[in-house]
């Protein structure tokens, strides 16, 4: 019974209690900027001519579909440099954004269906790009499942890592579909490729629902990396006592 | 402390079963099997929907002796005064228009808020009858790209 020898967990420094460490700074930003956010969207900005007051889900549902993007992009590098370097630490981190990601897939489809049904007039269409959000859903539940229900060990992180590399070219293609195909989306209002331009307001406080759900999306991940390693730790563990035993 | 990366590494994985079909290897081939089955079939639902997604008025017209009785998708902007919804009657009629070609259409039920608004493209689902008219089945109305504050005095 040589507890010295269990290694991953005792090479990390545990946290020191009362030390201010990154999470507990993105913990108190998420909050301050939530609450910013949901001043700006509710009271402050404009209501738009047009589609009236539904268009305030656009202060959501955009930010949600941008991390939902992001989030299969960084699954799909952590687990390049997984595959690469064979560190745990990488696997952790694509774990981690998948499971954010698939919340955030959700997310872009109930608020999108939220406001379809007042604006279009239905709740769901069969069009490029909400068939293209779709199966980035799929995607990341299929990613999921296959790291729950696949092989254990490496090569079920091999298929997974796989999966996230051809997955995350969906994301791209979820963003371009408005230019590449007739869609019933308006046409690509924010960003580099834009043509048209918003009212400043709603620029402002569609920039800051941005930062805001970056923000919370790091906090987010690191929260969920660090409880990640810990389960890492915790397997590790118990393959040592077992190989023990 | 400096040979416990070595003694980690050493380590073996989990034991798997030395046969190839595992319960485990069908569990995961069934999966896969799914996954990339529903993959498929959305992405040709994606490029078949999103090349014919809609047409415009006068693509449709060009096409139309072919497209009676199909199920189609058409776009345009709705003719201003073309509305009329007889007295006490779920049916509407209105012409859609792309600038150039005009479309007679029809359609029996609820309209969305946004239908009757200029800046709307409409999206309707439906099929030719021999009479000429658009019979939709749905109409879905494509919202305006810009979006332009509510003058304050309005707002409330």
């Amino acid at each position: 019974m040589a507890e010295t020898t269990y290694p991953t967990a005792s090479q990390r420094p545990a946290r020191r209690t009362g030390a201010i460490g990154m999470r507990d700074v993105f913990f108190v930003a998420s909050a301050v900027l939530v609450a910013l956010t949901l001043y700006l969207v509710f009271f402050w900005v404009p209501t738009e001519a047009n589609l009236g007051v539904s268009q305030r889900i656009f202060y959501f549902h955009v930010p949600i579909a941008w991390l939902g993007m992001l989030s299969i992009i960084v699954v799909a590098v952590a687990s390049a440099m997984n595959l690469i370097t064979k560190r745990q630490k990488w696997d952790a981190l694509a774990y981690a954004s998948a499971e954010l990601g698939a919340i955030f897939a959700s997310l872009i489809i109930v608020t999108g269906a939220i406001w379809a049904k007042p604006v279009w007039g239905v709740w769901w269409t069969w069009d490029a790009k909400l068939t293209t959000t779709l199966i980035l859903w799929f995607i990341y539940v299929g990613y999921l499942m296959l790291r729950a229900y696949g092989p254990k060990g490496s090569q079920g992180v091999r298929y997974a890592s796989v999966l996230a590399l051809i997955g995350a070219i969906d994301a791209p293609i979820i963003y371009l579909a408005t230019n590449w195909w007739r869609t019933t989306h308006p046409d690509l209002n924010i960003g580099p490729l834009a043509e048209s331009d918003l009212d400043s307001r709603m620029l402002l406080t569609f920039l800051i629902s941005l930062i805001t759900f970056t923000v919370m999306y790091v906090y987010l991940m690191m929260e969920r990396y660090a409880l990640r390693r810990q389960e890492d730790d915790l397997d590790e563990l118990y393959r040592t006592a077992a190989l023990r035993a | 402390m400096s040979e416990t990366t070595e003694k980690h590494q050493s380590l073996p994985e989990a034991s798997q079963g030395s046969t190839f079909l595992t319960a485990n290897r069908v569990k995961i081939l069934l999966g896969a099997v799914v996954l990339v089955g529903a993959l498929v079939y959305f992405g040709f639902m994606a490029l078949r929907s999103a090349t014919v997604y809609y047409y415009t008025v006068g693509e449709l017209n060009a096409q139309r002796p072919s497209e009676e009785g199909r199920i189609v998708r058409v776009s345009g902007k709705l003719v201003p005064d073309s509305f009329d919804r007889p007295e006490g009657s779920i049916s509407a009629f209105f012409q859609l228009t792309d600038g150039t070609h005009t479309l007679r259409a029809a359609h029996q039920g609820v309209l969305p808020d946004l239908f009757f608004n200029e800046h709307s493209e409409i999206i309707l689902e439906g099929h030719y009858t021999p009479g000429g008219v658009f019979e939709s089945e749905n109409v879905i109305v494509k919202c305006p790209s810009k979006y332009i504050a509510k003058a304050e005095a309005e707002s409330g």
